[in-house]
């Protein structure tokens, strides 16, 4: 048994100096061993930015230090708003409820929130329905249908710092299946019913990530 | 400016989320298997009726101070359920100078009749130890059924063999036949029987009850009865094992990951442990991967803002090309006409052929002019054109986040074979060159004399593609250590060598030259593939290997031929030849019976010149985790075939996206026989067509098509 950890132990050392034509594959076993790399951030993120398209932080939170920092890209002709951020994730909004996301584990494929973002617009509480459909680990897409219960909650002031505080209106969306069960909460300007910061779920692997617009 | 101030103030924003009032609950923990000692689900010695998940593996070793199992479960289909099970007894193998340690490899089938209802136990059948020496063969009838809210298990059950050894009454079965009447014990554990399927002997001899309770104390606690009718009357002559009582006792411990460590006794006298692990190959590492998003679809814009010439977009300069290089495609030709664009793309980063179609229809919408409203992308394979997927641009573009998008762009395209490009070539795609540096690890796994041998190195690779389907490749290996070249197992194989010499080819070479090959892939016509090699095909043999498949892009079946000259190379793996020589080939037939299964089967003339069939069955999960099973029979005598009688054995194979999350083509995966012997054996060339050709057809595509929009 000895001599097998050996031959183990050396074949792991030797795949650190393994090298290759194609530099992709040459970093993903380095990154495979070293675990993930910070990426260099993209400079179509950056580039984005400088031209004062808007920006919002996201959270994951579930685990700890994960935020990225996104753009809007585009706003296609469904006024779907698609954000990257400079590690190469992409998220899709539409009135502030998350859409679809990209290279998030278990990405959203898409989400229908149109009852739940109805309820908000109106300002008022209201049973719904919610459906996500993500990708599984077969790779087959699979749709989650939820029943949500939202409820308005009380004015709350959101800090932007430097000084900038909004008043807000908060929701809170408690959704439920046979399986899972997550509450979304969000809070809407109140003087202009945008929704300015939320915690929405996105799917079984990555649980609920936070937003929250930082420039418009 | 306006990102850097508030980025800072995001940091506030974050920490003030994290106290925001937030739940999300998921049932996201792992189920947890009882096992045997055996490896197999029940409770010590005896078996229970339950199964596993469809699917499922489940890993277990036992080990006590006379003897380690290690054994692989595979839950075939939700009735069927296999185990292959590698141990080493000590003091239990019969010699001249005394008793030695057995190294012993067994197999196991369970077959599930009903499954249990509120009122009704499920019921099961099973045999153990099946083909391998007998060292473990019982069989069962056997009854499981869980009570006081599913935390007892209580099971009853018949056994015969080993477990109609403690207290057996006259077999019940012999009213049908005195065939069923007896039954030698005493012949157990001889190497001479090892891998032959003793049907005769099943359900015969004395039979014997059985009887096991468990009960789950708390979430992760379990404490275990049972009464074995397994008298150990083998372990109590060989290795003076003493049994006591036939009572046994578990008590197990359980981990959210579903792994279980079990302390037990064994009827009085010995105690053990136990781990199990269970792998759920529909869930990789990274469900989804880890690589970066794809390119999001923007507003159509006109030829003239895009700058759009179609003659300067059929250069490796255009953006265009940059843009799929970027997303690890190659564009290899493009041809527009009228509404219509086709391009002919190689892909040799994503596993899930469906993801880089998405992301090249993607690139496409993004970089072609708002004219242009269908898209035809021709997969490739080894050069050859593949199939052809036809889209139309604004079906893209509606269904990108759309709840119902992945069916309906599935359903929405149309696949068709490409027996011939229809896109004008990109000048400078070809020639190519890469080349790879890796180490290698080349595993020998459970050889009779020592579990593990293996050789660690480094290996060359490095391809030469002077044109579209023409491949030159070679690869170099340097074994730095190991023990391969250890055995002293001599070749004692009555048919020509064609296999048995693997030992030889591990001593007598030190660099090794694993493949050095020519290759040609092209299509001879509709739904037809060719392929020819030649060189030096694989470690043992060179020559020439020719090949045709009649395969459908929208098809389940496939049927193949192919003929090869090879001759035996030196064991040094340098240039030499040996005086061996043969014309082997096959006929074959692939079908994807749906769901998962693949079955083949190949019908021609081996190595050693002898003539038979293989016959294979595969589960392959859709995100290319495999396991599969295959036996041959030829006209070579069970006695001069020698140990084992016939060829078999088990296969699987991870995919390393599976395990890294990272698109990555490739796999980890071996071979398990019970004994490699020159009857049956086929010669092993890269690139079979099937495989090359199938990642790129309908029903592949269709079975990830979840990865169109990843």
């Amino acid at each position: 048994m000895k001599t097998s950890t050996l031959l183990l132990s050396l074949f792991s050392a030797l795949l650190v100096a393994a090298c290759s034509s194609d530099p992709n594959q040459t970093s993903r076993v380095l990154q495979y061993l070293s675990g993930p790399e910070i990426p260099e951030v993209d400079p179509e993120f950056v580039s984005l930015v400088e031209a004062g398209e808007p920006t919002m932080i996201l959270a994951v939170a579930n685990r700890e230090n994960a935020f990225s920092a996104f753009s809007r890209k585009t706003t296609n002709n469904k006024g779907e708003e698609i954000w990257i951020s400079g590690d190469n994730l992409s998220l899709a909004t539409k009135g502030g409820m998350i859409v679809g996301t990209r290279g998030f584990l278990g990405d959203a494929l898409a989400i229908d929130a149109s009852q739940s973002l109805a309820v908000l617009r109106a300002g008022s509480s209201g049973i719904v329905d919610r459906f996500v459909t993500v990708l599984n680990g077969e790779d087959h897409a699979e749709t989650f249908a939820f029943k949500c219960k939202i409820e308005r909650a009380e004015v709350w002031p959101i800090d932007f710092g430097d000084g900038i505080s909004i008043q807000t209106r908060a929701y809170s969306e408690s959704c439920r299946n046979r399986d899972t069960e997550f509450r979304n909460v969000y809070w809407a300007s109140l003087a202009n019913g945008e929704i300015v910061q939320s915690s929405q779920w996105i799917g079984p692997e990555s649980g609920s990530v936070t937003i929250r617009i930082l420039t418009r | 400016m306006v990102f850097q101030r508030s980025f800072r103030s995001c940091l506030v924003a974050v920490t003030l989320l994290a106290s925001a009032p937030l739940t999300a609950q998921e049932q996201d923990r792992q189920l947890r298997f009882p096992t045997t000692i055996y490896g197999t689900p029940g409770y010590v010695d005896v078996p229970s009726a339950e199964m596993l998940p469809d699917g499922y593996l489940q890993l277990t070793t036992n080990f006590r101070d006379d003897a380690q199992f290690y054994a692989m479960t595979f839950q075939v289909s939700p009735r069927l359920m296999g185990s292959f099970r590698y141990s080493i007894l000590d003091d239990f193998s019969r010699q001249q100078n005394g008793n030695i340690a057995q190294f012993d490899r067994s197999f196991d089938l369970k077959f599930g009749i009903t499954e249990e209802t509120d009122y009704f136990p499920s019921l099961a059948v099973g045999l153990q130890d099946f083909a391998g020496t007998g060292v473990f063969a019982a069989e069962y009838i056997v009854a499981s059924k869980h009570l006081m809210d599913d935390r007892l298990l209580v099971t009853g059950g018949l056994g015969w063999g080993r477990l109609g050894t403690y207290n057996g009454f006259s077999n019940p079965l012999s009213l049908l036949s005195d065939h069923f009447s007896d039954r030698d014990m005493s012949t157990v554990g001889q190497v001479s029987d090892a891998g032959k399927v003793p049907i005769g002997e099943w359900f015969t001899g004395d039979a014997a009850v059985f009887a096991a309770a468990s009960y789950q104390m708390t979430d992760r606690v379990r404490l275990t009865l049972e009464y074995s009718s397994d008298a150990y009357e083998n372990e109590v002559i060989r290795t003076g094992f003493a049994h006591n009582t036939p009572f046994n006792a578990a008590l197990s411990y359980g981990f959210d990951n579903g792994v279980e460590l079990t302390a037990y006794s064994l009827h009085g006298s010995k105690v053990g442990f136990m781990a199990s692990v269970p792998i759920n190959p529909r869930r990789p590492s990274y469900v989804g991967g880890l690589e970066e998003a794809p390119p999001v679809i923007m507003p159509r814009q006109s030829a003239a803002a895009l700058s759009w010439d179609e003659e300067s977009v059929r250069t490796t300069e255009s953006p265009l090309y940059a843009a799929l290089e970027e997303q690890g495609i190659k564009l290899e030709g493009i041809s527009v006409q009228g509404t219509t664009a086709t391009v002919r793309i190689s892909d040799s980063r994503y596993p899930a052929k469906s993801q880089s179609l998405g992301r090249t229809a993607r690139v496409l919408a993004n970089h072609l002019p708002d004219t242009v409203t269908t898209f035809r992308l021709e997969s490739t394979a080894a050069g050859m054109p593949t199939s052809r997927m036809t889209l139309r641009r604004s079906d893209l573009e509606a269904l990108e986040f759309d709840l119902e998008g992945t069916w309906l762009s599935f359903a929405r395209a149309d696949f068709e074979d490409a027996p011939r490009t229809e896109a004008a070539d990109i000048k400078g795609t070809y020639p190519r060159f890469d080349w790879r540096v890796t180490p290698y690890l080349d595993p020998s796994l459970f050889d009779p004399d020592d579990p593990i041998r293996a050789d660690v190195g480094i290996q060359g690779v490095v391809g030469f593609t002077p044109t579209r389907g023409v491949i030159l490749s070679g690869a170099v290996r340097q074994p730095l250590i190991g023990n391969l070249d250890n055995s002293t197992r001599p070749a004692t194989s009555v048919l020509p060598h064609v296999r048995t010499d693997a030992v030889a080819y591990a001593q007598q070479s030190d660099t090794q030259i694993k493949h050095l090959t020519a290759e040609y892939f092209f299509r001879p016509g509709t739904n037809l593939y060719g392929r020819v090699t030649a060189g030096y095909l694989e470690t043992m043999y060179g020559g020439v290997s020719t090949e045709v498949l009649w395969k459908p892009v929208n098809g389940p079946l496939a049927l193949g031929a192919e003929v090869n000259y090879a001759k035996k190379r030196d064991f040094d793996q340098l240039f030499g030849f040996q005086d061996y020589d043969v014309v082997t080939g096959h006929a074959s037939a692939y079908y994807d019976f749906g769901g998962g299964y693949l079955g083949q089967v190949d019908v021609g003339r081996y190595l050693a010149g002898d003539i038979g069939a293989t016959f294979s069955l595969d589960r392959e999960f859709d995100n290319g985790f495999r396991v599969g099973a295959f036996f041959t029979l030829t006209d070579v005598p069970f006695d001069d075939f020698g140990e084992g009688s016939f060829d078999k054995g088990i296969r699987f194979s991870v995919p390393i996206d599976w395990l890294s999350g990272e698109p990555t083509l490739g796999g980890f995966g071996t071979t398990i026989r019970p004994v490699q012997r020159d009857g049956g054996a086929r010669l092993e060339v890269r690139n079979r067509l099937y495989e090359v050709v199938r990642g790129t057809q309908t029903n592949e595509l269709e079975d990830r098509w979840g990865r169109f929009w990843r």
